[in-house]
Order: C-alpha cells, then structure tokens, then sequence
C-alpha cells in the first residue's frame, strides 16, 4: 500500500477551523485539520468523544449546526473545487448525491412514518438519478444490493418492522441510491451487536470494492480501524495528532497518545496485571492549553511541548505525526 | 472446580469453601400480550432459560453475549430485583428461597452493583458524599455521624479527591462518575460486585483507568465480580472464567484463557472473530455469521443457535445439544463441541447460512 500516489485526492481538507460560541468562551472543536481522500479508500478518522471527529465531517457537508457553530478558516476541495464557496443550493445538489452522510443511530436517521422503500427513492428523485416511473425498480435493486433479502417485501415495510442491522443497511441503500463519490460514515456500526457490526462493515467494503467509493469511517474503535480503514488518522482536542497508512498505526505507532491509545486497548494473548492507561482526561475544548494539548498527559514531554504546538513531521511512505518527541530520522522510534 | 450437571437440595460446586453465589437451572421468563391492544393471548419471554453458573470468592466471571442474550436479566435476578420462575440461586452456599425475608434481605445487601451509564445511574440532585454513604446508612452499617469519615475513605479507595464530597455528580467526568458508581458500590462492604458494562460508556483511554481500579479493589478486599460485558477484549483481562450466553442460555463457559484459545461453540467462536482486535493485515479469516440474534419471544427448535451456525445439520434442528465438557472446567452446548475444541472445522472457511431476520 503506497501512498506516493499519481492520482488526485477526491477530498482535499486544508486548515479547517470550525468553532462554537459558547457562554464560557469560544469552543474550538475543529482547529486546523488537513487530510486528503484519495478515490476507493477508506480513511479512518479515530479519537475519543469530543476529539472533533464528527465535526469533522459535518464540517465537509456544510452541516456545522449554527449559529453557535462556524467554520471559521480552512478549505474543503471536492474534485479540486472549494465548496465552502458553494452557495446553499449548489451544496444541496452536492450532499445526498455526490457526498453522502450516514450517522451512528440507524433508528433515528429513518422517517417512522414512511415506507422505507419511499425513503430510499427520495434522494433519487430529489437528485433526478430516477424517475417516477422507473424508482420502485431502483429502490428493490438498492436494497438487493445491500444485501436485503425479499426487497420488493421489505421496501413496502416500516422502519419499526426491521431489526437494527437491516434498519443500517436500509440507510447504506439511502446513502448509496445517488452513486456518491464519497461516503462519510459516523460511527455506522456502534449502536449495532457485534456479529452484525462485522455485517455491516463487509457490506461497506464489498459495496466499496464494486464501486470504487471514497470513505470516510468516524470511529473511536481500533478493532473496525483495522477491520475497515486503508490509513487512520488520530484526532485528539480537535487536531490530527497522527495519520498513517493502517498497517503503520499499528505496528509503529509514533504520537505519545497514539501509544497510549493503543496500549489502552487490552490484546487477547498477553494478560497483564495492570493496563497500560492514559492519565488525566481529555482537555475541555474551550480551554484547550497551550502548546501540545497533550502535553499535561504526555509521558515523553519536553519543555517546548507546553510553549508551541509541534510541526507536522513526516516520518516515510505517508505517516505524519505532530509530536516535539518523535525523532524523525528513526523513523518512528 | 468442575462443573457437575445437579439437581435437588445440594449446590453443584463442592469445595470447601462454597462459592459466593450459585445459579442452578435458573429459568426466568417474562409474560406479554401478543395480540392487539385487547387481546387475553400472552406469551412467555425466555429471558433467561436454565442458566447454571457460579462464582468464587475473590473471582470474576465473566458474562458475554450480544444484545437480548439475557445478561442483564441474569443481573437483576442476583440482584432480586426479580425472582426466578425456576431454578435456584445460592448465596454462600445457602439457597435463597430456603432463607427467611430477613435473612434474603441482609445477604443480598451484600451485593454491590456498578451499571453502564454513569450519567443516569448517580442522583443529579445528591453531593457526592451522600450518593456514596446512602446505601450503607440504609441497611443500617454506617451510623450517620460516621458519613464524613466513611465518605473519605471512599473516595481515597475509588482515587477520587477528598473535596469531591461536596460536589455534584455533574460536576464529574464519565470516568470520575463511575469511580463514584464503584464507591458507592463499595459502601455495603460488599463481599460480590455486580458490574454491567461499567466501561462500554467511557472513552478508550479512560477504560483501562476504570479496569485498574476495579483490580485493585478486588484484590483489596477480596471481591467476587460479575462482569457483563459485550467487549471480548477487556473481559479477557478481567475475568478468571467466562460465560458465553446466547438468546438466554450459557451456550459455553471455561476459564478464560483457555477458552478464548480453543473456543468450543460455533457461536463463541464468531463472537471472538468479531470482536477481537485484529491485524489489519489479517482481515480476510473473520468468520461473519449471517443473520441476527432471533427474538426470545419464539426461540428456535433444537438448538437455539442453529438457523445462524454455519456447521448445523439434521439433529441440531430438533435436538438441544446438552453442555458437555471438552476439558476440566470448560464445557460446550454443542453437539461438536469436542471437534471444535480440537481445532475443528474452520468457520471462516464455511459459508454462513442466508438467513432472513424478521
């Protein structure tokens, strides 16, 4: 898996600053993050509650809930085009057909009152991908291809009438009835049982490899990391602390908290008397210190750690790591 | 310790010194409506469906499945908050229904329990040092006037600051609250902690805090755990046995070592593919199980497992497989169970059954 690519990134975030005012100051949930996606890979974006993932990409469909919430600084490039320049309506015609967004509650992102086969149809029609004549037949092959047995049964039933893998997979059909070029997934497996967690993350995959989809995966589980992602990238109080090929991530992993993170993660094999654990809590982000905002956890921190936030190190073959402590020249460690 | 199949008046475990608790056959099943809103036609929930376990002075079991598996009814089953239809509960090896209301009263107070949410399950409305006194005060171990000292030793225990008495819980992190949650549990002097998911809601780095505590004061005070938990990973580092249960039953139990080694039951062993970390470079050998867990409410003939096992046949379909042992201490509801142990069959290799869920 090399990352010296000859292709464009499909998904090109530069900078991105998306803030919320708050009555106890300015909340800075993004602050200054930059990845690409590149087409028919799956970037995970991992970190713990608050870490700004998911503002992340409510940031790249223009979703920020305002008026607390802004982006106050950055560029997000689709294809090469800012489409914070966008107006309204022509993000609209983006989000649902080239961009789509799949959430975490399977339950929640359904209309209860609709058939699910009408739900499905909706952003085809809305995104003239169907006509009204032809979309019943588009929905039915939607739902066969996620995987759905019985379809022409299943699109004439409720929500409430489906478990809640075949709910998650009604709203991948949803999510994929536009061909989108990029699928930002938040958490699409956490409210799911774990046999049908591993369904679904498959499902992902197999939709992927048919049709060369681009993906964004938010979770703070390494175990679909590894499962689902191509590179990772770690979040932590609002930055990318450490971006890497997957393989990397968990073979060499550079950033204090990465480790940390790992380590935090008990491995069946070794049994120890006491796990590895990160102390301290993760920063409030309207209080986010100076420095490295890891800096107050960090075993191997340095005096320059609390004054100035590192530079971006570039460590080979595409792993970046922000950390004052990393030695570049070994690479890694 | 082995794991004797037992009927009547004796409890199943004989060493000598009985198990802090025992469940025998213990069967719990809930009555609702099936019809419409008017209907008298009821049905019966199998929640829990001859379970037998037991648990050790000083020992953590652990209890795995997925949801609807019947670990939480298994919980407040121990915890009384709901009798048996079934089957029998033995505390220090007395049976529960052979005790006086009184007696039952004052055993089962010797139970703490630690739950998922650690935002729901403090009183918003209580300081600190209340929520974790008031259980003691209640079953009359702490005199009043000892709250204040009794409050401090707690938080010393659970790593909390003394000043965290006056505060309120909303005041505390998820982490911070369920070091509360374990203070509190603590309070009663408790001889066997109950803990349901107490990591599932906190963040991965505040997980192995709470792991560590929760080892420390095991060891302290020489605590029996039951941990319930769907996280296959963290149970490994806690539990010295495990139970795997599914849509009601223990479909397989064994130390945890070597039952996560040489998982015996088809069902375990999907579990375990699907929930362990893996190497990324190793993606293609997980075993995915077609299907989801069926509703209790009309469990499967034979073997409950079977419309999702990738290696059923004919008997599986009409027959319940009864738990066999493989090795010492570890047994399996499967009628493969011995193939299994030996390496068996290679699920990932055997396609799963395509089966609709309803």
């Amino acid at each position: 898996m090399s990352t010296l690519r000859s292709e464009a990134p499909l998904l090109s975030v530069r900078g991105l600053r998306t803030h919320f005012a708050s009555r106890d100051g300015v909340a800075k949930a993004v602050d200054g993050v930059s990845f690409d996606v590149y087409p028919g890979e799956t970037l995970g974006l991992v970190g713990e509650s608050g870490s700004g993932k998911s503002v992340t990409c409510l940031s790249i469909v223009r979703l920020v809930p305002g008026p607390a919430g802004k982006i106050v600084a950055g560029e997000i490039l689709l294809d090469g085009k800012d489409i914070l320049a966008l107006s309204q309506s022509d993000m609209a015609n983006i989000r649902g057909s080239r961009v789509a967004y799949i959430t975490q509650d399977p339950l929640t992102s359904l209309d209860p009152l609709f058939r699910v086969g009408a739900q499905v149809g909706e952003p085809m029609l809305a995104h003239h991908r169907a006509s009204r004549r032809d979309v019943r037949g588009r929905v039915v092959e939607m739902l066969r291809r996620v995987r759905i047995p019985a379809p022409e049964i299943r699109a004439r039933q409720f929500p409430h009438e489906m478990s809640g893998g075949m709910r998650q997979r009604v709203v991948a059909a949803l999510a994929l009835g536009c061909q989108p070029e990029l699928l930002i997934a938040d958490e699409p497996t956490t409210a799911l049982d774990v046999t049908v967690q591993a369904q679904i993350l498959r499902l992902l995959r197999d939709l992927q490899e048919e049709s060369g989809l681009s993906m964004i995966l938010v979770t703070h589980d390494f175990g679909i990391v590894a499962r689902a992602c191509d590179r990772v990238a770690v979040m932590y109080a609002g930055r990318i602390v450490e971006l890497a090929p997957v393989a990397d991530i968990f073979e060499r992993p550079a950033h204090p908290y990465t480790i940390g993170l790992m380590g935090s993660v008990p491995k069946v094999g070794t049994k120890l008397a006491r796990m590895l654990s990160i102390e301290g809590q993760p920063p409030d982000v309207r209080h986010i210190p100076a420095g490295c905002p890891f800096a107050p956890r960090c075993t191997a921190r340095l005096d320059v750690c609390t004054a100035e936030y590192p530079p971006t190190r570039l460590l080979g073959d595409g792993h970046e790591v922000a950390c004052w402590a990393v030695d570049p020249g070994e690479d890694g460690r | 310790m082995t794991l004797a199949e037992t009927q009547g008046g004796q409890p199943a475990v004989s060493t000598a010194t009985p198990p802090v608790l025992e469940l025998q056959g213990v069967s719990r099943h809930f009555r609702v409506r099936t019809g419409g809103l008017l209907s008298r036609s009821h049905a019966a929930v199998r929640a829990v469906d001859n379970v037998s376990l037991f648990i050790a002075a000083g020992e953590t079991l652990g209890v795995v499945g997925e949801s609807g598996c019947g670990k939480t009814t298994v919980a407040r089953l121990i915890l009384r908050d709901i009798p048996p239809t079934a089957g029998r509960v033995w505390f220090g090896g007395r049976a529960l229904d052979t005790m006086s209301h009184d007696e039952r009263a004052a055993l089962t107070r010797s139970v703490g329990a630690v739950f998922q949410d650690p935002f729901s399950s403090l009183n918003p409305r209580h300081r600190v040092s209340t929520i974790i006194t008031e259980p003691a005060v209640i079953v009359g171990k702490l005199p009043r006037a000892n709250r204040r000292a009794a409050t401090k030793e707690l938080l010393r225990l659970v790593g909390l600051p003394a000043n965290a008495a006056d505060l309120y819980p909303h005041e505390f992190s998820g982490g911070q609250r369920q070091r509360i949650a374990v203070a509190r549990a603590l309070s009663v002097s408790p001889s066997l902690l109950i803990l349901d998911e107490p990591i599932s809601a906190l963040d991965v780095s505040i997980r192995a805090q709470i792991i560590n505590l929760l080892k420390e004061v095991q060891h302290t005070f020489n605590l029996a755990y039951l941990f319930i938990a769907h996280d296959l990973a963290s149970v490994y580092h806690m539990a010295d046995r495990v139970a795997v249960m599914y849509l009601g039953q223990v479909v397989e139990t064994g130390e945890t070592v070597e039952l996560y080694s040489r998982p015996s039951h088809p069902y375990s062993r999907a579990l375990l593919s699907a929930s362990l970390p893996i190497n990324p470079r190793e993606r293609k050998s997980e075993i995915i199980l077609g299907g989801e867990v069926p509703s209790p409410l009309n469990p499967p003939e034979g073997c409950r497992f079977h419309p999702r096992c990738p290696l059923a046949f004919e008997r599986c379909r009409v027959e319940q497989p009864p738990m066999t042992e493989v090795t010492p201490g570890h047994a399996s509801a499967c009628f493969l169970a011995e193939e299994l142990h030996r390496g068996g069959p290679q699920l990932s290799q055997v396609p799963s059954p395509d089966v609709s869920p309803t």
